[in-house]
């Protein structure tokens, strides 16, 4: 899923000031998943918000929305009578979320409370890393599942780097070498043989390289 | 069409014993700090490699370093790394660096960015060291770019690589080191030796596959000037450096004389080990001990062909 | 009822023979690698093998210890050390003037036979007028006879010595064994030839794969249950599954009370609740399971609205009793109202805001502003409160107390909430390993941790909430804690 992770506080309340009618809408998709911007850190927020105007004698008063998911427009129909009541509104979605509700509601100042990070998974309790880069042409077939675009912090196609050490990436010991996954994985699955193939430049183009990308489902499409 | 082989190359392909050392260009525009830098080495060594924004911290480029030690009479080796340029600007620079008359090129990944003066950068990593020698074998015998379409006067160099005898896994080592020669590879400069014992191993092996006769193995030797810099290397992932030779340099007199003395204690066992073409010295930040060492290994004069 | 025993020990079959004459149908399941699924809660677990599927009401694990000699791996493996059960032939023991020393070095309170065994050897010795040290890095404390052999040990005369750090150096030449201990504050370096090192005990093999299987808590030397007292003798993190461990016992004797204490506590438990919902209180109509029926033991649980469920797993994860389950069907978490001792982890957890527990209204309508919010759990604040009533009566107008069930339920809601009303706000939980529910109260300091660091990022007073770890029975920590607040 779309990890991110929720901006620091700091930045939230100074983007916030001034403000008295606020509207938080969290998602109740990827960012409650990766606990940035779910329903529960929403009400935390509009507490804090809250508590804080309290303090500065400010009548601020926070609505917070749940909408299913941020990228589908019916789930952002639903709450826009909250949106509408509302001075600003703190978008919790994901780099799309909140993209998409600026353009529903045209009219609105929508501020991001999340930093997007990646596509990842969730490894324990609180903890997510990354996993793809959305690169559009996925070659995991030849790296035993592992992925080299993502994982290897250098992007290498054939192999690690020589800073490899001890199964870590040199740039920062809390990292697994990608390529040490790929070769421990083809190692277990009886296809070394694999690594002795050369895999050519990557066509770029596939990825948001070749700018913003758009993908169109012919079967369901019924118009022109 | 005859290819114009560069001096190292030929030097190699006679049987000789190579000797190449390194020049680190300046963190400016300095053209007389380089200059003066390949004087000191003239007539000692077969070439010098002119590194390429090492360790991702940002110095004058190395096909500009490059020239200009050409110009005083040394044999470049240029660096070129993945790290900083995507495939059109590595192939731009390329004919550009031939064009000025450079002919050997060793092609690396490139450290980090996270590890130099400008992380904040972003990496480009368009094509890996492996695709370049790839690329650039296929220009030599094809004359084509990456793309396929052709060019009249291709680029046609000296291709060499590195290598890292003390890296794990071994394995995986081992098969990117033979993806390298086979890419096209024709020279391998390896990491800095310390424990020759390791090193004779990983050159059994490299027998063994008879890589050796498929690409000149020269061996690294770094020159350390005081215990300081010793520790310091010491902790650089992949390098292995016994515990003897810091006690050594702990207990020395003269730091200085007993990095020499280290070095050259190296360079005599390395030399007799079957399959290693050629040394290839490391004295960054201290590039005037490379005589020295050249000397008092016994490497002088060196051949002119 | 089904009762499985899970686990491969020589305890099985004696197991069997009890839980039979009390008119349960045992069913062994020795073969841990074969097991292909465990689900479901008291009174309707399932588990299945390859060859068959069992519905239980209860399980019964059933797992040896296995002993390591404990010098083996080290340098010290081929020299002349004995283990604690070693003394000689006491009358044909000289008069030696050296020091014994008796070594007990685990990273956790040893096993009770074990440190029975050391101490009454200790102490045989000091009786017969030599000089011993007994050297451990913890002094057992609960669950069995060992208090009396300390007692024993040291009126015989043996010197303990309690240590964090240890070492163990052999002289070839002069045959000697060099010991130094710390504690942190002094050390002790003894010499002697004569050293009796206690073997280890360590979980056997198959004590990790049942636990990750059954989902039972295991501590970090992989024991299950060990040094938690509520959960002593056989009770484990999980309702309806019981653990026969073997760590603390001294004689056998005891395991065999043990095995007489789980099977009556099942079985007054399944009477109590066979006769609440049939009315009838014969115990042999029993029927062999309760799955499919709507036997409800606990009325205050856990409840996910599906709603707003994200199925993201994280209260199945943080519960500390397993008692969350996915519903595939509907997507969906539900709780195992069974199993469910409804601490509230899961409500403090869930991103979505999705669990509430039944029955439970929360603060809002009230307003009592008073200077001092104590949130506290029932096990320690509460009852540290009742025990400072006198006190607390000189603060009395500025104190309110609202008391949860776990201090996992103190969420960073509740604080913020409460620091609406309240212009401080003091959060009470037990201390790390006396929580019942695990770990209830690190969550507590967490979100502790997280309100406060909401404060300070907003400008604000961070001092505000502050969060305690103690027992119940010491309450002066607490009075200290709310005069400093108020």
């Amino acid at each position: 899923m779309i990890v991110a992770e929720q901006k620091p506080l700091e930045e939230i309340m100074k983007s916030l000031e001034g403000f008295e009618r606020i509207a938080i809408a969290a998602c109740g998709t990827c960012v409650t998943v990766c606990m940035a911007g779910g329903e529960k850190e929403a009400l935390k927020l509009a507490s804090i918000l809250e508590l804080k105007g309290k303090e500065k004698n400010v009548p601020v008063k926070v609505k917070v929305v749940t909408p299913k998911r941020q990228c589908d427009v019916e789930f952002l129909d639903d709450v826009a009578e909250d949106i509408q009541d509302s001075d600003v509104v703190l978008s919790m979605g994901c780099g799309a979320g909140i993209q998409f509700m600026a353009e529903r509601f045209r009219g609105k100042l929508v501020l991001p409370g999340v930093n997007t990070k990646f596509i990842g998974v969730a490894r324990d309790v609180g903890v997510w890393t990354e996993m793809c880069q959305g690169c559009g042409e996925c070659i995991l077939e030849k790296t035993g599942g592992v992925c080299p675009v993502a994982r290897c912090s250098k992007s290498n196609f054939n192999g690690p780097c020589g800073g490899s050490s001890g199964g870590k990436c040199e740039i920062d010991p809390s990292i697994d070498c990608g390529w040490q996954l790929i070769y421990n994985r083809l190692k277990e699955l009886g296809r070394l043989e694999k690594l002795y193939e050369i895999i050519e430049p990557k066509d770029w183009r596939s990825s948001r390289d070749g700018g913003p990308r758009r993908v169109e489902k012919k079967e369901v499409r019924i118009d022109a | 069409m005859t290819v114009e082989k560069s001096n190292l190359q030929r030097i190699l392909e006679a049987g000789h014993f190579s000797v190449t050392a390194e020049i680190g260009p300046p963190m400016s525009a300095d053209a007389e700090f380089v200059r003066k830098k390949a004087r000191e080495m003239a007539g000692i060594i077969d070439a010098a490699n002119v590194t390429d924004n090492q360790t991702a911290i940002v110095r004058m480029s190395s096909i500009a370093a490059s020239y200009l030690i050409s110009q005083e009479g040394i044999e470049p080796v240029v660096q070129m790394t993945c790290r900083d340029r995507n495939r059109i600007a590595i192939q731009s620079d390329l004919l550009g660096a031939y064009a000025l008359g450079l002919r050997n090129l060793l092609c690396l990944s490139g450290d980090h960015q996270s590890f130099g003066n400008h992380p904040q950068s972003k990496n480009v990593y368009d094509i890996d060291s492996i695709q370049l020698l790839k690329a650039l074998r296929r220009m030599k015998e094809e004359q084509v770019f990456i793309s396929g379409k052709p060019t009249k006067k291709p680029a046609e160099f000296f291709l060499g690589a590195t290598a890292n005898p003390f890296a794990d896994p071994e394995e995986l080592q081992f098969i990117r080191l033979h993806k390298k020669i086979e890419a096209g590879a024709q020279f391998i400069q390896t990491q800095a030796i310390y424990d020759v014992e390791k090193f004779a191993s990983w050159m059994e092996k490299v027998r063994k596959a008879g890589l050796h006769k498929k690409a000149y193995m020269l061996a690294g030797i770094l020159v350390n000037k005081s215990l300081k810099s010793l520790e310091m290397t010491k902790k650089v992932a992949g390098m292995r450096v016994p515990d003897g030779l810091v006690d050594r340099m702990r207990k020395a007199s003269s730091q200085e004389e007993e990095g020499v003395n280290i070095a050259l204690e190296l360079i005599s066992e390395i030399k007799k080990i079957e399959g290693v073409s050629g040394i290839h010295i490391m004295a960054v930040g201290w590039e005037s001990i490379v005589p020295t060492i050249v000397e008092r290994a016994g490497f002088l004069p060196r051949p002119k062909l | 009822m089904n009762v499985a025993i899970v686990g491969r020990s020589q305890v099985n079959g004696v197991l069997q023979k009890h839980l039979a004459e009390q008119g349960f149908i045992p069913f062994l399941v020795d073969d841990i690698d074969d097991i292909r699924e465990f689900n479901g809660e008291k009174f309707k677990f399932t588990l299945r093998t390859s060859r068959n599927s069992i519905n239980a009401g209860y399980v019964i694990v059933t797992e040896e210890l296995s002993n390591e000699r404990y010098l083996d791996d080290t340098p010290l493996k081929d020299t002349s050390y004995r283990s604690i059960d070693d003394i000689g032939d006491l009358d044909k023991r000289g008069t030696e003037n050296w020091p014994m020393a008796f070594i007990l070095d685990f990273p956790s309170e040893s096993p009770a036979y074990i440190t029975a065994e050391a101490l009454e050897n200790a102490a045989r010795l000091a009786v017969r007028k030599k000089r011993v040290l007994y050297l451990a890095r913890f002094m057992r404390t609960a669950g069995s006879d060992v208090e009396s052999l300390y007692k024993r040990a040291r009126n015989s005369g043996v010197t303990f010595i309690k240590y964090n750090e240890l070492s163990i150096n052999y002289d070839q030449d002069a045959g000697l064994f060099q010991i130094q201990a710390k504690d942190g504050y002094d050390s002790i370096r003894i010499e002697t030839p004569e050293v009796h090192v206690a073997g280890k005990a360590v979980p056997g093999s198959g004590i990790g794969k049942i636990a990750k299987l059954l989902r039972l808590k295991q501590d970090k030397n992989g024991f299950v249950n060990e040094g938690k007292s509520f959960l002593f003798p056989t009770l484990t993190s999980r309702d309806g599954i019981y653990f026969l461990n073997t760590a603390s016992l001294t004689k056998a004797e005891e395991l065999l009370e043990r095995i007489q204490f789980t099977v009556s506590e099942i079985k007054s438990e399944v009477n109590r609740i066979y006769k609440n919902s049939t009315g009838c209180a014969k115990v042999l109509d029993m029927p062999m399971d309760f799955s499919g029926t709507d036997v409800v033991i606990n009325d205050k649980h856990a409840v996910v609205d599906a709603g707003k469920c994200a199925f993201c797993y994280t209260c199945f994860r943080a519960c500390p009793h397993a008692a969350m389950a996915p519903d595939y069907e509907n997507s969906v978490m539900k709780n195992l109202s069974n199993s469910c001792q409804a601490c509230g982890i899961c409500v403090s957890v869930c991103p979505a805001d999705a669990v509430r527990i039944t029955g439970e209204d929360r603060e809002e309508g009230r307003i009592e502003s008073n200077t001092l919010k104590i949130l506290c759990c029932e096990n320690s604040g509460e009852i540290a409160v009742k025990k400072l009533r006198d006190e607390l009566s000189e603060v009395y107008g500025k104190v309110s107390v609202t008391s949860v069930r776990c201090g996992g339920d103190i969420n960073v809601e509740a604080i913020t909430s409460a620091l609406k009303q309240h212009e401080k706000v003091l959060v009470v939980t037990c201390m790390d390993d006396a929580c019942k529910h695990f770990e209830g109260n690190k969550r507590a300091q967490r979100f502790v941790e997280r309100v406060k660091e909401m404060l300070k990022a907003s400008g604000m007073d961070e001092n505000r909430v502050e969060c305690l770890k103690i027992s119940h029975a010491m309450p002066y920590v607490m009075l200290d804690g709310i005069r400093e607040m108020i």
